[in-house]
């Protein structure tokens, strides 16, 4: 699945150069792809500082088990999208 | 400032005092905290937002700080029958316990189905084992148990007998109406042991203990019960597979218990028709009007038809009332000013908590013209919500990463703090009722929610405090009330103001406070419904019990789970559930707009139409020469966003309305409502649909009764923009000073 992404292609550097914003189709269709994975390991933000500082974390998919926290903090949410958007296609 | 571990949390009786009257604040801290202070204050804006005006309170100076010995104090999920037991039962002679069950999750934990007395002297105990079997004990030690599992969602006949004369033992599962079990009956011989029934008896928990006053119980089951019956005497194998094929058989046998739940539906009490008369009630609102072993299609109001509705669901993460100790409480000073108000309650180390109330007016003195209407029941649906943690796709459907907040993570955490109508029970059955009587993590000031869009974040009560913030700032005179007043008094205490503000999202309503509405208007009342997607679920407040609602989630809409067939009715008054629109009472009626489309990434702004320019609405637009408005603001960037409404003559909009401005450009993230799609074309999204809008209407009636509606949710948060000074908070200024003439 993630060989589709590996090319830049105008669609995915639409979404790289503004996460949070009106996409066209194509760029949704990948990113409904990205994002409707299964919720174990699915990588999700805990808020450490309101409005300045995020911890990249892992859903583990059960009720009551506490998201396993990766050492990487974020300073903006459009950072953190891109972070993901990258691991997530392996590029 | 840190987002810390939620270390003190709490709730308090009432969510709205009048002045002279008391408020109490139950309190829970980590075990590691000596002491905390309680203080008040007024709640004015609660976004923390560095974007947007910041987070504003004011101390309340008549209450001076107070320190409270810290408790640690814990809530105990899981609903269960508790009938008291005044005088020992001997049970001497043959016996059978029979009753069906339809148990919903192997949770590979004990489940009890029937037991008698504390959990540590256990006399008798029939329960669901961590192998899904079915295993009876008397004092704790093992008598029989099963080896067939059940199969999930389906329901079987199960029981045990008990002969003391001839010191035999017997237990039973026999599959009804399925066959993916095989029934299995086994006996053991040698045995001999007069059950003895003491204390209490309990169907779908045990209890540990009694605990001032409160019940404490474990090992909470998951699944209906219907019938719970003991007959003095033996009932043959041949008997009990006739008893899977024909329903209503009845032995010829003594009952000495027999629990009909098809009786009291609507409120807590548990009938026992037997010899004993082992009454009680049920605790922590278990779901009633359920479908029973009995119920075949053939009706669908437990009303008509009780005998078909005799099951109860049980759920290990029911809760109603946490029972917390009080910590605190405070007699509102006389004559003190209607508003938003919020305890805090904090420690020496940046610990804290706030607990947000509406003081209303007092009754003596004269009412404002201007009443804010809280929606609190709108609040009590997505108390607690579980929708970051274990909604499925929920990233998709909000277009961006999921962000948790410590809330979150403590509620994922400890799910005995009770659920969300927007959650699923630990079985996957939807939750039908929700209660205030037990800390709400998300109805607080400072809290951001994944629903909320991008930019602050909020959703429902903290979203709210931007209008709070806006009416503040330019000194509008209000009250403030809760639609459980509205609940309680009706039109009678709305009658008197000039207008009703709403919230950013009231989508939650009672009959009752419909109708109030409706009164209100054809009364002459103006509205201005400052929100997208209200009043859009018809919900039931219970008349006896305070501060829990249900809600069916009944034929359509946009819902997070579906009702099962069948149980479409209120349990709490027999009303039909489900949305407005399809009880003949469509948004679009009482507010000129209804549902069309939501979406949750970023928000989109109007552009006025040719009706804006008509005289008869000029003084909407005094001041405002921008033909684009909204095209700014907190939530989502844009004053139209997250969900959001639109004109509609065919669902009962009034054809006398000006349609001033519609929003347009939304993502493709936006969607129309699942109500509108029979047959699902492909151009559903916000590019295709032309459904995708916020229409901002004004309308008048024939009592005079003006109504100015924005259709979304996203417009308070553009109040504040550019210091209040914006077209969106100019055209609201403008219809408030006209309507509070």
């Amino acid at each position: 699945m993630t060989k589709r992404f590996t090319k830049k292609n105008q669609y995915v550097s639409s979404f790289l150069n503004k996460p949070f914003s009106k996409h066209n189709l194509e760029t949704l269709k990948i990113l409904n792809i990205l994002r409707s994975a299964k919720t174990k390991n699915k990588y999700c933000l805990i808020c450490i500082k309101p409005f300045q500082l995020w911890q990249l974390a892992k859903m583990t998919g059960k009720r009551g088990n506490t998201p396993k926290l990766i050492n990487k903090f974020f300073n903006n949410l459009e950072d953190a999208e891109r972070y993901v958007f990258k691991l997530r296609t392996n590029t | 400032m840190n987002n810390k571990i939620k270390k003190i949390v709490g709730y308090s009786d009432v969510l709205s005092v009048r002045p002279n009257y008391k408020i109490s604040f139950m309190i829970s801290c980590d075990s590691k905290i000596k002491y905390i202070y309680s203080e008040f204050v007024k709640l004015i804006q609660g976004d923390c937002n560095p974007e947007g005006p910041g987070f504003k309170e004011e101390k309340i100076l008549d209450y001076k700080i107070k320190r409270h010995k810290a408790i640690n104090q814990k809530i105990y999920s899981g609903s269960f029958i508790y009938l008291p037991i005044r005088k020992k039962i001997l049970l001497k002679k043959e016996i059978t316990f029979i009753t069906y069950i339809f148990p919903t999750l192997n949770s590979k934990k004990k489940q009890t189905i029937f037991s008698s007395d504390y959990e540590n002297k256990n006399k008798i105990k029939l329960f669901i084992n961590k192998n899904f079997c079915l295993e009876l004990s008397i004092g704790n030690k093992k008598i029989l148990s099963l080896k067939k599992k059940f199969f999930e969602k389906n329901w079987y006949l199960i029981g045990f007998s008990n002969s003391p004369k001839s010191k035999k033992f017997k237990l039973f599962q026999l599959p009804v109406n399925h066959e993916n079990t095989l029934p299995e009956i086994i006996t053991r011989d040698n045995i001999k042991n007069i059950i003895r029934l003491a204390n209490h008896l309990s169907i779908g928990s045990s209890i540990k203990n009694k605990l001032n006053k409160k019940l404490v119980n474990s090992n909470s089951y998951n699944g209906k019960i219907d019938n719970p019956k003991i007959y003095e005497g033996l009932i043959s194998e041949n008997q009990l597979l006739e008893k899977t094929m024909n329903l209503k058989l009845n032995f010829k046998l003594k009952i000495l218990l027999n629990l009909d739940f098809s009786k009291h539906i609507s409120n807590d009490k548990i009938i026992d028709k037997g010899k004993y008369k082992l009454s009680g009630y049920t605790v922590n609102f278990p779901a009633r009007a359920m479908k029973g072993i009995l119920w075949n299609g053939g009706e669908f109001n437990w009303k008509l038809k009780p005998q078909h509705y005799s099951a109860i669901h049980f759920h290990d993460d029911d809760i109603y009332d946490a029972k917390w100790n009080k910590t605190f409480d405070w007699i509102i000073p006389k004559n003190f000013k209607s508003g938003i108000y919020s305890a805090r309650v904090f420690d020496k180390k940046n610990n804290e908590d706030y607990i947000p109330f509406t003081i209303l007016p007092s009754k003596k003195i004269t009412k404002n013209k201007i009443l804010f209407l809280l929606p609190t029941a709108s609040y009590m649906a997505y108390a607690n919500d579980h929708n970051s943690v274990n909604a499925y796709n929920y990233e998709m459907l909000m277009g961006r990463l999921t962000v948790l907040q410590q809330e979150d993570i403590f509620l994922d955490k400890h799910r005995e703090y009770g659920l969300s109508t927007y959650d699923t029970h630990s079985d996957g059955s939807g939750v039908c009722y929700t209660s205030r009587l037990r800390p709400i993590l998300n109805m607080r000031p400072k809290y951001s929610s994944s629903n909320g869009g991008i930019g602050s974040g909020l959703w429902q009560f903290n979203a709210d405090t931007h209008i709070v913030d806006w009416l503040e700032r330019h000194n509008f005179k209000y009250d403030v009330i809760t639609d459980e007043d509205l609940e309680k008094e009706g039109l009678k205490i709305i009658k008197d103001y000039k207008v009703i503000i709403t919230s950013s999202h009231p989508e939650y309503q009672s009959t009752k406070c419909w109708d109030a509405i409706y009164s209100f208007q054809n009364n002459g009342g103006n509205l201005m419904y400052l929100g997208g997607n209200g009043w859009y679920w018809r919900i039931v407040w219970h008349d006896k019990f305070p501060g829990i609602i249900e809600v069916r989630r009944a034929e359509g809409g946009v819902r997070a789970w579906e009702a099962e067939a069948g149980e479409y009715y209120h349990s709490f008054n027999g009303e039909y559930g489900g949305l407005w629109r399809r009880l003949g009472r469509a948004p679009n009626k009482l507010l000129g707009v209804g549902f069309t489309g939501q979406g949750f990434d970023v928000s989109s702004y109007y552009r006025r139409k040719p009706q804006s320019y008509l005289k008869a609405v000029d003084f909407i637009f005094k001041n405002v020469d921008d033909e684009i408005i909204g095209d700014f603001g907190l939530i989502g960037g844009g004053a139209a966003g997250l969900e959001i409404d639109r004109y509609d003559q065919n669902l009962g909009s009034p054809k006398n309305c000006y349609v001033l401005a519609t929003s347009e450009n939304h993502s493709d993230l936006y969607l129309g409502v699942t109500e509108e799609i029979g047959v699902n074309l492909p151009n559903q999204s916000g590019s295709q649909n032309p459904k995708v809008k916020a229409d901002l209407i004004y309308f008048k009636k024939k009592s005079g009764s003006k109504n100015f509606s924005t259709g979304s949710i996203a417009w308070s948060g553009s109040l504040s923009h550019n210091d209040y000074n914006n077209n969106i908070s100019r055209i609201t200024y403008n219809v408030l000073k006209n309507f509070s003439k």
